[in-house]
């Protein structure tokens, strides 16, 4: 059928990208948005306050935790980072589990609005909004798809690797391939890193049959490889828990250089004499998704047999999953993995928009499937920047009494979403387009503006206090405001890609001359 | 067409799932690694597997002869299983 | 690691140079055999410089590794976009 090489490449590139494009534009773009996670969730509740610096915030956990989990299974704390500002405490009786995110000063309880924040973006990118395991199986059947895609577009766009940097800003269809080509191979590395990391994080789950046979399943072997805390005797006599937890601090103190080294502290069975207290370093320190960890003892403070060492095997996949997560990542890299990201995300949207413009060009007469492409090219491309601005402006719209308010917010993210379908299925493409890129620039655009607008002293007090992450997000939301309005100005005012019905050469605007490179939002 | 496709997307998971049951036993015999280690090793290595299944798949002049050595690698990897596997 | 990324970006830039079809068109002119040997000598060279003093001034080798692979991406879109910036404004 193909025999050669390089011809079987451009079709694997072409179809490949072609069927799972949307749902990897898709994948990227929420995973993209998820570098931020906690960031976007600490805009998303503006109730939170600025309690990293909160000072004792352990010992303050405890005393909370000794009047309000008396005779908890489990207490959990939370300790505030830069990045999340959240300080929770959760005690758990059995399967009753109860939570309170303290506040900077003595005492103070916070209730911060119910949202799912950030967390939406990440949980969506993996479950793709399914019940169960479905979404994970699709994310990594179109992550080994995408390593396929960029396999092949090497390839394919073999040609731009001699003419690489340059640009044409005549046609769009060749500015489109161009900056296709860029894209794609500057994002290699990242591409490469994030779908094998993806697959890497489910590797037993795809292909289970293998340690089901010779380890007894997933969880079996999780256990093997990487072996928890010896069982805790849960009939061992009862005892008090600790207050003070500066004979702990002194020994983490030890063994972990640096300031506020704790990310988490969890007391397994506190009012047992058996109880233990583990206590979770933060992850900037580590590839791997686990940070490390100490065990003491509930009661006395005692330190105890810690973590066993995982296994290499294990431990490479937990790089890899922290890779995926770059949880370590400094806030200069996060950006950058943030920007590719996004080039990643502009690398498969302007393939799809390439591989239509292509088929639009040889055919004589348009059909349905054409039709079709183009419609979800417009819902997914646009309409996923839409559906992600609605979602935030939900959540500063809807009010805060409501029952299931997160619930509501997910749920306009995905209304608006298919509204974007119908609105691209009603209108004429170029319309469909344009309409929706000015959508997502107004509501970008308003969005900051009635945040201000509903209580200008929350603004004030991120300004004065130099809040970088709220005014970053006011900043991203002007910037991507821009970006759409003038892709949607661009678009009315240049000439149609060729249509099959018209035969006359492409005319090349001083707007196009002007672009340096096209992007579309 | 269809064929390859097949080919390429079940084809090659039989081929992974083979190979993750087949490096098993050839991992534990070389004293690379434990069982429970292997498995994982094994696990992780099929997709790439998988990843060169795809890739040949769209390569090969007749799809007749793709199927003839898919099902040949899988035999093999039977083979290597039910014989060293229970070792 | 200001230093680390700055060797990377002039190495990659140097070796930019060393491809014919770039240095004809940002330096308008041919290039001889021993520039384009100068420039990829520097370019890996700076490449080099710049992991070796990662690895001596760095204290988290693995991150920081990762922190380099990712820089290079940038800095290789940086190079480019100087490239195409220069393509539209030297007349060919």
């Amino acid at each position: 059928m193909k025999p050669d090489f390089r011809k079987s490449m451009v079709w694997l590139h072409t179809y490949s990208g072609m069927v799972l494009g949307w749902l990897l534009f898709t994948i990227f773009f929420t995973g993209t948005l998820s570098y931020f996670n906690p960031e976007i969730t600490q805009w998303m509740q503006p109730e939170l306050q600025q309690v990293a610096s909160s000072q004792n915030s352990v010992n303050r956990s405890l005393a909370v935790l000794h009047e309000e989990g008396v005779n908890a299974d489990t207490w959990r704390i939370y300790l505030p980072s830069e990045r999340t500002q959240k300080w929770t405490i959760q005690w758990r009786h059995g399967r009753d589990s109860h939570s309170l995110d303290l506040g900077a000063s003595l005492g103070s309880i916070l209730m911060p609005r119910e949202t799912a924040g950030g967390n939406f973006f990440r949980i969506f990118h993996y479950t793709l909004q399914l019940r169960g395991y479905g979404g994970r199986y699709i994310a990594g059947l179109a992550a080994m798809f995408m390593l396929v895609a960029v396999f092949s577009g090497i390839f394919t766009h073999r040609r731009f690797f001699r003419d690489f940097f340059t640009l044409r800003t005549g046609k769009l269809l060749k500015t489109l391939t161009d900056f296709h080509a860029l894209a794609g191979i500057i994002t290699i590395p990242f591409c490469v890193m994030i779908c094998a990391s993806g697959i890497m994080i489910y590797v037993i789950m795809y292909i289970p049959w293998s340690a089901e046979h010779f380890a007894g399943g997933e969880r079996q072997l999780s256990r093997s490889l990487s072996p928890g805390l010896s069982q805790l005797d849960s009939t061992a006599p009862k005892a008090q828990p600790l207050i003070d937890f500066s004979v702990i601090q002194k020994r983490v103190n030890q063994q972990w250089p640096g300031e506020k080294q704790i990310a988490v502290i969890t007391f397994e069975q506190p009012y047992r004499a058996s109880g233990r207290i583990i206590v979770h370093r933060v992850n900037e320190h580590t590839l791997s998704s686990q940070s490390e960890r100490l065990v003491f003892s509930s009661h006395s403070g005692e330190p105890l047999p810690s973590y066993l060492p995982a296994s290499t095997a294990a431990n490479v996949r937990r790089v890899f999953f922290g890779l995926h997560e770059a949880h370590f990542a400094s806030t200069a890299l996060r950006w950058l993995l943030f920007l590719l990201g996004l080039l990643s995300s502009v690398l498969i949207a302007s393939g799809l928009v390439i591989w239509l413009s292509k088929r639009l060009e040889k055919v004589k007469k348009r059909h349905i499937g054409h039709a079709v492409v183009e419609r979800l090219n417009i819902a997914a491309i646009s309409g996923l920047p839409l559906a992600t601005a609605a979602y935030f402006m939900s959540n500063r719209v809807i009010s805060l009494g409501v029952d299931n308010r997160a619930f509501i917010e997910v749920q306009v993210f995905l209304w608006v979403w298919l509204g974007c379908l119908l609105h691209s299925v009603m209108r004429p493409a170029r319309q469909a387009w344009i309409e929706q890129l000015l959508v997502i620039a107004a509501l970008c655009l308003s969005l900051p503006l009635l945040d201000i607008y509903q209580d200008p002293a929350r603004f004030t007090r991120a300004l004065f206090a130099w809040n970088s992450i709220y005014l970053g997000f006011y900043l991203f939301m002007f910037f991507s405001a821009f970006l759409s309005f003038k892709t949607a100005r661009w678009l009315q005012t240049k000439p149609k890609i060729a249509t099959p019905e018209k035969a006359t050469p492409q005319i090349a605007t001083p707007q196009i001359a002007r672009l340096r490179a096209g992007r579309k939002a | 067409m269809s064929l390859r496709l097949i080919a390429a997307v079940v084809g090659g998971y039989l081929v992974a799932v083979a190979f993750s049951f087949a490096c098993v036993p050839l991992l534990v015999l070389s004293h690379a690694c434990g069982e429970k280690e292997a498995v994982m090793v094994s696990s992780m290595l099929s997709y790439l597997l998988y990843f060169a299944v795809i890739i040949v798949s769209f390569c090969r002049k007749s799809s007749v002869l793709l199927w003839r050595d898919l099902a040949l690698i899988m035999f093999v990897c039977a083979m290597v299983t039910y014989m060293l596997g229970t070792g | 690691m200001i230093t680390v990324v700055v060797l990377q970006f002039i190495g990659i830039c140097c070796l930019s140079f060393a491809m014919d079809k770039h240095a004809k068109v940002v330096l308008a002119k041919r290039i001889n055999q021993g520039f384009k040997i100068g420039m990829l000598i520097t370019g890996w060279g700076s490449l080099t410089a710049s992991i070796v003093w990662l690895l001596l001034t760095r204290d988290n080798i693995p991150i920081s590794l990762v922190d380099w692979l990712a820089y290079l991406s940038l800095n290789i879109l940086l190079t480019a976009l100087l490239h195409v910036y220069f393509v539209n404004r030297v007349a060919h």
